[in-house]
């Protein structure tokens, strides 16, 4: 049963004529894709096959999710931007100065300017903001941002745009194309702050991504991850799942043309670890967290968590 | 588990059981704390840096430099400067317990030890009175009030619980919500207090005291009074209209 709807989601293609055929057809697959969500995560780490990975509601083999996540990723990077808005009715904007004016980047009196990584950060969305912050609130105009990110089309988004910022020169940031998992142009003990904002759940390994921040980090160096988690409100998260699978997919066929995308999108959100899952990776990492280790946004529609290396 | 090595999983399992909250309470075996080693140091830094900088975040950025962590560092503590204050809270209302045995010994009533733990409860707020007015501001925030409230509740609770409190009745109620009430105006008092040694704090705490303990007897007395002229004004009234 599980399989048949995960091929179903999966192998249906983009239709655009006869809306009211395509709802209903939303409508049955949605009432499916929820109740198998119910059960997602223990079937699948049961009954997935070894070698295997998860791509949505898919098992996909390890090796060729990295592919699938670069295809959904290259697909968007142009709409990126409307597809956050879509995706979290424009909130995510708040969510990310939120998270900015937490971690609070800058050089203080009597310290050093910092180096910061910002891992799947292609379009620069957070590294711009993280510059902003210190220069405008620390006078800080040496603090620097390495972006890193898989997919080269997201990171030319962000080259595009930073040129048309104070930050064009380079000097203060740079690109690179980097595998989160490995960080190879990354040396050992090198970063203060390693930032990751919704990116960390398209990871095909997140334990060795993980380990690779831990790697990087100066110890006192801080991992900071804004993600999309699970709601803890059950009557707000019922009307956030019928939200999540029946408009989001639709926007994302009426305003990119792309369905399959967002369908991806939506269902890696489900499968993604809810929040005391994901702070325990983090400890089991060697990061130490305080409290509970993470912080809800929205009910835990989006969850920050923060772990420092000791 | 065949070789002998727990497994993983069984590892973690065992570690949140320890880790997890207790289901009962134990007068032998006390909740482990929730700070870990690192972050007492770090907590404990800062504090020293309040009395310049107060509270604020840049006395924990300076905390954690002491400790030789990052800057950034900081960030870790998800609440900010509300974290190194409700560390403080939580750090001297169990440092109480340790000063029971020289209370038993030196006060008599229970009145009289609840009395005096309030007194060395309030002196751990001495080092930096002049910027607990600060403390204070962020603990009324609308994110922290809640926290702060408990806090005070787990206070008096335990102010009550080692002067040796008995009651079982309603009176536990009003005993701990009277204690919080004159617990945080007596510290509210304390911030503008120059006397020397705070004696007109402590003066302050006995009259508030001394308020509480009429306002259960005017409490008592009304009580009665209006039982009474009740009970009256309706016999009277079936009296009135049994005659026709």
């Amino acid at each position: 049963m599980a399989s048949k709807i995960a091929r179903l989601a999966g192998s249906r293609k983009s239709r655009l004529p006869a809306v009211f055929q395509q709802q209903r057809v939303n409508r049955s697959l949605s009432y499916s894709a929820t109740r198998l969500v119910e059960n997602a995560d223990s079937e699948s780490a049961i009954k997935r096959p070894q070698g295997t990975t998860h791509f949505g509601f898919k098992d996909v083999p390890e090796s060729e999710k990295e592919t699938l996540v670069g295809e959904v990723f290259s697909s968007v990077a142009k709409s990126y931007d409307i597809m956050n808005d879509v995706m979290s009715l424009g909130i995510h904007r708040l969510w990310k100065d939120h998270f900015v004016s937490k971690i609070d980047p800058g050089r203080r009196p009597g310290g050093e300017p910092l180096s910061i990584l910002d891992v799947a950060g292609g379009t620069g969305d957070i590294a711009f903001r993280m510059l902003d912050w210190a220069s405008e609130v620390h006078n800080d105009h040496q603090t620097k941002v390495l972006v890193t990110d898989i997919n080269a089309d997201m990171l030319g988004e962000g080259k595009k745009r930073s040129l048309s910022t104070k930050y064009a020169d380079g000097s203060r940031i740079s690109f690179l194309v980097q595998n989160a998992e490995v960080l190879d142009s990354v040396p050992d003990d090198s970063q203060d702050l390693y930032t990751v904002a919704f990116g960390i759940r398209n990871f095909t390994n997140i334990p060795a991504a993980l380990k690779s921040a831990h790697r990087v980090l100066k110890p006192g160096g801080v991992f900071a991850c804004l993600e999309f988690s699970k709601v803890n409100f059950s009557l707000f998260d019922m009307i956030y799942q019928q939200y999540s699978f029946n408009v989001i997919p639709m926007m994302g066929q009426l305003i990119a043309a792309d369905r399959d995308s967002y369908q991806y999108l939506i269902e890696s959100i489900q499968r993604f670890p809810d929040q005391e899952t994901f702070a325990q990776m983090i400890r089991d990492a060697g990061f130490e967290t305080s409290g509970s280790g993470y912080e809800n946004l929205t009910m835990g529609i989006a969850a920050i968590h923060i772990g420092v290396k000791v | 588990m065949s070789s002998g090595r727990f497994s993983k999983a069984a590892i973690r399992a065992a570690t949140q059981l320890t880790n997890s909250p207790r289901l009962y309470h134990s007068l032998t075996h006390l909740p482990p704390s929730p700070y870990t080693a690192t972050q007492i140091r770090i907590f404990n830094s800062a504090l020293n840096h309040v009395p310049d900088h107060g509270f604020v975040k840049d006395s924990l950025v300076l905390g954690c430099r002491d400790q030789g962590y990052l800057d950034s560092t900081h960030a870790v503590f998800h609440n900010g400067v509300f974290d190194l204050i409700q560390y403080h809270l939580y750090n001297e209302r169990t440092r109480l317990a340790s000063l029971k045995e020289v209370i038993d010994l030196e006060e008599n009533s229970p009145h009289d030890k609840a009395r005096r733990y309030c007194i060395e409860r309030l002196k751990a707020n001495q080092p930096f009175i002049e910027r607990w007015p600060e403390a204070l501001a962020v603990m009324g925030l609308p994110s922290n009030i809640s926290s702060s409230v408990k806090e005070l509740a787990e206070l008096s609770d335990e102010i009550w619980y080692l002067s040796g409190d008995k009651s079982s009745d309603f009176d536990w109620y009003t005993r701990r919500a009277s204690l919080s009430a004159v617990y945080s105006t007596t510290e509210l008092y304390m911030t503008q207090d120059n006397s020397p040694d705070f004696n007109n704090t402590w003066q302050f705490l006995d009259r508030q005291l001394a308020n509480v303990a009429n306002l259960k007897t005017t409490l008592g007395s009304t009580s009665t009074w209006v039982a009474f002229t009740g009970m009256a004004s309706l016999n009277l009234l079936k009296s009135q209209l049994a005659r026709g």
